[in-house]
C-alpha cells in the first residue's frame, strides 16, 4: 500500500466522517431538531395520558370512595379559593392569607436547607475521596445518622432547635448533606482511572487534576444525588412542620386534619406536589446543559 | 535516551499468586526511533510501556531517559492510551491545549499550538466540537494531538489503534509517520500486530514472558507498502518473530495459561 494511497484514505476518512453522524448535526440541523421534537412530543403525549389516566381513575375512586375522597376538580376548585386568601384559614387560627405564604415558607426552608446540606455533601465526600483520615472519620457518622429514621430524628431538632423555621432548615440540611455526601464519594470514586493517568501524563497537579478531570466526571452522578436529596426534602419539610411549627404546608395540613378537611388537604400535597416537580425540572434541564457532553445527556 | 536496565516488575494477582511481569528487562532506544514492541497479550508489553510512563514503579533495575531516572509520570513522556482517553467534558480544543494550560504555558502560546496541532493532525473544523460527535479514529487524533502539543520527547503508545477499524488504522498509520517524520521524536509503540509494527517500526523488540527475547532492526525502505512487506527481508522478520513469539509450528491446541498470562 503506497504513501499516495495512504493520503487518498486520508481523505476517504475524512469524507465518511461528514457524512456520518456529526454530518448530520453540522449539515442538517434542521433534520435533527424535526427528530428532536417528534421525540419529545411522543414522549410529552405519552406522559399526557399517564397524567390522564390517574385523573381518571382518581375521579372514579372519588365516586366509590365518598366525601372523604375527593374528586381532582373539588382539590382544584380548592386551591383556586384558598390560594392567595383564605379566611377559612384564619378561622382555624392560621394566620393571614391563604395557601401561598405556607407554600412559600416550606419552598424557602427547603431550597436553603438544601442548598446548605449540598455544600457541605460536597465538601465532605470530596473530602473523603481525597483523605483517607477523613473517610474513616465521616463514614461512620454517615452509617449511624444514615440510618436514622425521619420522625426519630425530627423531634429533636425541634427540642433543640425550636419550632422556628431554623430547626426545619437544619432537618432538611441534614438529610440532603448525608445524601450528597454518598452520592459525591461514589461519583469520585467511580471516575475512571484511566483519566486520571492521562492527566498525570501530560502534567497535571492534583489540583488541575480535581477542577478539571473529577470534578466534572462526577458532575452526571452528583446530579442524580441533587435530584434524589431535593425529592426527599419536601417531604423532610412538611414532616417537620407536621410535628411543630407554626407555619408552613405541613402546619396548615395538620390544622385542616383537625377539622377533617380532606380537600384542603389534599390541595395542598397538590400545590406541593406541583411545585417539587417544577423544581426537578429545573435541576433536570440544568444538568442537561452542564453534562451536555455526556452521551445520554439526561439525568438517571 | 532511554535506557532500560534489568527492569523488573513483580505484583500480586488478585487470586494472591505474585506474577512477574517484567523479568530483566535491558535495552537502550536512541532519540528519534520507532520502536515497536511486539509480544502476546499478557507477556509484559503494556507493563513496560506503564513503567516507561512512570506509570507502574519496578520492582528492581531502573529506566533512565536522557540520564534522568524515572519517578513518575511526567510531561516529557506522553502517552496515548489503548482506551479512549480524551476528556469528554471538554471540547477538543480545551483537550489539545489541556497539557499545555497543565504546565502552565502562556495563553496566545496554547492557542498557536492547539492550533497547528488540530491542523497537523486535520482537525481544524472540529475544535469545538465536543468527543462524543467524533468517530473513534478522530478521538485517536485529538489524543495523538494533545501528546504532540503538549512537547513530549517521547510518545508511548500502547495499541492506539487496536480497536480501530482497518481503513481508519491505516490512515493513522500514515499520519503518525507523518508527524514522527516532521518531529523526529522518539516512539515507543506496543502492539501485538506483526503487521502494523512491520509497516511502522525502525526497530522491532519482541517481548516473551517479561522478557526481551529479540531485537530486530527493520531496514525496510518506507512506505512499507504490501510489496516492500512482501519482499523476502519482511518474510524472514516476519517469521524471527513468529518463531519467537513460540508460534512457529503454528498453533494447534489451546495453550494452557501461564501465570504470566495473568494480568
Amino acid at each position: 500500500m503506497g504513501q499516495c494511497r495512504l493520503v487518498t484514505e486520508a481523505e476517504i476518512e475524512t469524507a465518511r466522517v461528514s457524512a456520518g453522524p456529526l454530518a448530520r448535526l453540522k449539515n442538517t440541523r434542521g433534520g435533527l431538531r424535526r427528530e428532536q421534537l417528534t421525540a419529545l412530543a411522543r414522549d410529552a403525549a405519552i406522559a399526557l395520558a399517564g397524567l390522564v389516566l390517574v385523573l381518571l381513575l382518581w375521579k372514579l375512586s372519588a365516586d366509590a370512595a365518598g366525601k372523604y375522597f375527593p374528586a381532582p376538580l373539588a382539590v382544584a376548585g380548592n386551591i383556586l379559593d384558598n390560594f392567595a386568601a383564605s379566611r377559612y384559614l384564619r378561622s382555624l387560627g392560621l394566620p393571614e392569607g391563604g395557601y401561598f405564604p405556607h407554600v412559600l415558607y416550606t419552598t424557602r426552608n427547603v431550597l436553603i436547607g438544601g442548598a446548605i446540606g449540598f455544600a457541605l455533601g460536597v465538601m465532605s465526600g470530596f473530602a473523603s475521596w481525597r483523605w483517607k483520615v477523613a473517610d474513616q472519620a465521616i463514614d461512620p457518622i454517615i452509617s449511624i445518622f444514615g440510618t436514622l429514621p425521619i420522625l426519630v430524628a425530627a423531634p429533636f431538632f425541634l427540642i433543640w432547635f425550636g419550632l422556628v423555621a431554623s430547626a426545619q432548615i437544619i432537618l432538611v440540611a441534614f438529610y440532603t448533606f448525608m445524601i450528597l455526601h454518598v452520592f459525591v464519594l461514589r461519583a469520585a470514586r467511580n471516575v475512571d482511572v484511566k483519566y486520571l493517568e492521562c492527566a498525570r501524563t501530560l502534567g497535571a497537579n492534583n489540583v488541575v487534576i480535581f477542577r478539571k478531570v473529577v470534578l466534572p466526571a462526577a458532575l452526571p452522578e452528583i446530579f442524580g444525588g441533587v435530584r434524589v436529596a431535593f425529592a426527599s426534602a419536601w417531604g423532610l419539610a412538611c414532616i417537620a412542620e407536621l410535628l411543630g411549627a407554626q407555619f408552613g404546608v405541613g402546619r396548615v395540613i395538620v390544622s385542616l386534619a383537625a377539622v377533617y378537611d380532606v380537600v384542603g388537604m389534599m390541595a395542598l400535597v397538590v400545590v406541593l406536589g406541583l411545585i417539587a416537580v417544577g423544581f426537578d425540572g429545573l435541576i433536570v434541564a440544568l444538568r442537561a446543559y452542564i453534562t451536555r457532553w455526556s452521551d445520554t445527556g439526561v439525568a438517571p | 535516551m532511554i535506557d532500560i536496565r534489568d527492569a523488573r516488575c513483580t505484583f500480586r494477582h488478585t487470586s494472591g499468586r505474585l506474577v512477574e511481569a517484567l523479568r530483566g528487562v535491558s535495552v537502550t532506544i536512541d532519540d528519534g526511533e520507532f520502536v515497536c514492541l511486539v509480544g502476546r497479550s499478557g507477556h509484559g508489553k503494556s507493563t513496560l510501556l506503564r513503567a516507561l510512563a512512570g506509570l507502574n514503579p519496578l520492582s528492581s533495575g531502573a529506566i533512565a531517559f536522557d540520564g534522568n531516572t524515572v519517578t513518575g509520570p511526567s510531561p516529557e513522556r506522553g502517552m496515548v492510551f489503548q482506551e479512549d482517553t480524551v476528556f469528554p467534558w471538554m471540547r477538543v480544543h480545551d483537550n489539545v491545549a489541556f497539557g499545555l494550560r497543565s504546565l502552565g504555558t502562556r495563553e496566545s502560546e496554547t492557542e498557536k499550538l492547539v492550533s497547528e496541532w488540530l491542523s497537523a493532525v486535520k482537525l481544524t473544523g472540529f475544535a469545538h466540537s465536543w468527543p462524543k460527535e467524533l468517530s473513534g479514529g478522530m478521538r485517536k487524533r485529538v489524543a495523538i494531538a494533545t501528546v504532540f502539543a503538549t512537547g513530549a520527547k517521547t510518545l508511548l503508545m500502547d495499541e492506539p489503534f487496536g480497536s480501530l477499524d482497518y481503513v481508519t488504522r491505516i490512515t493513522l498509520h500514515s499520519l503518525l509517520l507523518d508527524l514522527w517524520a516532521r518531529t523526529n521524536r522518539t516512539i515507543v509503540f506496543v502492539t501485538h500486530d506483526i503487521e502494523e509494527a512491520l509497516i511502522l517500526g525502525d526497530r522491532i523488540l519482541v517481548m516473551s514472558e517479561g522478557q526481551i527475547v529479540d531485537d530486530i532492526r527493520v531496514d525496510l525502505k518506507r512506505p512499507r507498502d504490501e510489496e516492500v512487506r512482501a519482499s523476502t527481508r519482511a518474510v524472514t522478520v516476519t517469521k524471527s518473530i513468529i518463531r519467537n513469539l513460540g508460534l512457529a509450528g503454528g498453533v494447534d491446541e489451546t495453550p494452557e495459561p501461564k501465570s504470566s498470562d495473568l494480568r
